[in-house]
């Protein structure tokens, strides 16, 4: 990715993010978001050029959560039904998850020398979707209990958007796989090629 | 030690764990389990004693069975691990001491974590040339996430067991969730830690090749 752009997208996620958090007075927001902007921004420092695909693909995927999350709150401070609600903010989290899994892979790629087949991609993908996601959920742990516990979050928000991320990703990571598998796809630094 | 000497004794040990189990679900029976006064339901108690023997049996059949041959440490941590679990429910540590819950699920990460940690050596060491991990770091962050990931698959077992029997049996809300998952975070990031400080001593290969896979599944 060329570093201008990088920084831009890092700065858009983090500034959209923080308002966003603010205005509804939900910190999660900003925690999730960071994840990509940090990703974003470590491979754009290391000035990467990635497939213009991949570029779009964050791009778009960004643009989804910050759209998605601008529709959603509304919707639950007006009486929206928690299941319902909780579905979606695993659906809009596994694709977010599952953008920064694919992003952190790709830095592995890079800073590890590593390269992942069809098989790896497949199997690490769900893992990585539902670490980051699980990883967002431990991170609420440090703010007020209170809150917690006056019934803010539910148990079945936790454990159905647990279920969607691990659900989507599973078959997100199955149709990239078989892409991988088809076009000898293998994610290396050869792919995305390194500038420096 | 031989083959036969190392399946006659994982077969001891098989024995050992079903006469275990089976004794703690003789107490069960008789009234003399702590987790009843504590709060724990009976039939959950008595699931939990199935379940924990079914998997405690795992590592010894496979053994017998030819499949697999783990160090006996690795075996034993594991169902070690099983051991801590079941009893800590027989007796009803989780709800009448606050700080076990935590501490619990951080040692259980760290088993798991373990277990991810050996898994990515031997991936390492035995895929074809053109998959590589990466470097010890990359590997260490991949053991980390791996293992984070499973503390949230143990979050959703445990909320769709309660969803489907329609009674809360194994979670007590939000906070506890949340916390469950800080825990795991914090027993992958000590063995991420642990794992950095083998790797320095040790290579991936020599990791891997401290276990053993037989002929039946080598390939």
């Amino acid at each position: 990715m060329n570093s201008t752009i990088g920084h831009a997208v890092s700065v858009i996620i983090l500034i959209a993010a923080t308002i966003l958090g603010l205005v509804n007075g939900d910190f999660m927001i900003v925690v999730v978001s960071v994840i990509p902007a940090v990703l974003t921004a470590a491979l754009s420092f290391r000035s990467v050029k990635t497939p213009m695909r991949c570029d779009v693909l964050l791009i778009l995927s960004v643009l989804i959560f910050i759209s998605a999350v601008l529709v959603m709150y509304p919707l639950e401070y007006n009486g929206m039904s928690r299941n319902i609600w909780a579905y979606m903010v695993g659906t809009v989290m596994a694709v977010m998850s599952f953008s920064a899994a694919a992003i952190t892979m790709r830095s592995f790629s890079i800073f590890g020398n590593s390269s992942f087949n069809w098989v790896l991609i497949g199997s690490f993908l769900p893992f990585f979707s539902l670490g980051i996601y699980v990883l967002g959920w431990a991170s609420l742990s440090f703010l007020d209990a209170a809150d917690l516990d006056s019934g803010a979050i539910l148990q079945v928000e936790m454990v159905e958007g647990m279920m969607t991320v691990l659900v989507l990703s599973i078959i997100g990571g199955l149709i990239l796989s078989r892409i991988a598998k088809r076009k000898h796809i293998v994610l290396s630094a050869e792919y995305f090629e390194v500038s420096e | 030690m031989n083959f036969t000497d190392d399946r006659i004794l994982n077969a001891i040990a098989a024995i050992l764990i079903v006469i275990s189990f089976s004794v703690m679900m003789i107490l069960l029976y008789g009234g003399y389990a702590p987790g009843i006064e504590s709060g724990h339901p009976f039939e959950y108690l008595r699931a939990t004693i199935v379940m924990c023997t079914l998997v405690s049996l795992v590592i010894p059949l496979l053994r017998i069975a030819g499949l697999v041959k783990f160090p006996w440490w690795f075996s034993l941590i594991i169902i070690g691990n099983v051991y801590f679990y079941a009893i800590s429910l027989f007796c009803g540590f989780y709800l009448d001491i606050s700080w076990w819950g935590n501490t619990a699920h951080a040692i259980s990460s760290m088993v798991v974590g373990i277990i991810v940690f050996a898994s990515l050596c031997m991936i390492q060491t035995y895929s074809p040339g053109h998959v590589n991990l990466g470097s010890v770091y990359s590997i260490l962050m991949l053991q980390f996430i791996i293992c984070v990931a499973f503390g949230g698959i143990w979050e959703i077992m445990e909320g769709y067991t309660d969803i489907i029997v329609g009674k809360s049996y194994m979670v007590y809300g939000a906070w506890d969730s949340i916390l469950d998952v800080r825990s795991d975070a914090a027993g992958a990031l000590i063995i991420s830690i642990m794992g950095y400080f083998i790797l320095k001593k040790h290579s991936v290969e020599e990791v891997a090749k401290s276990i053993k896979l037989l002929r039946r599944i080598k390939y």
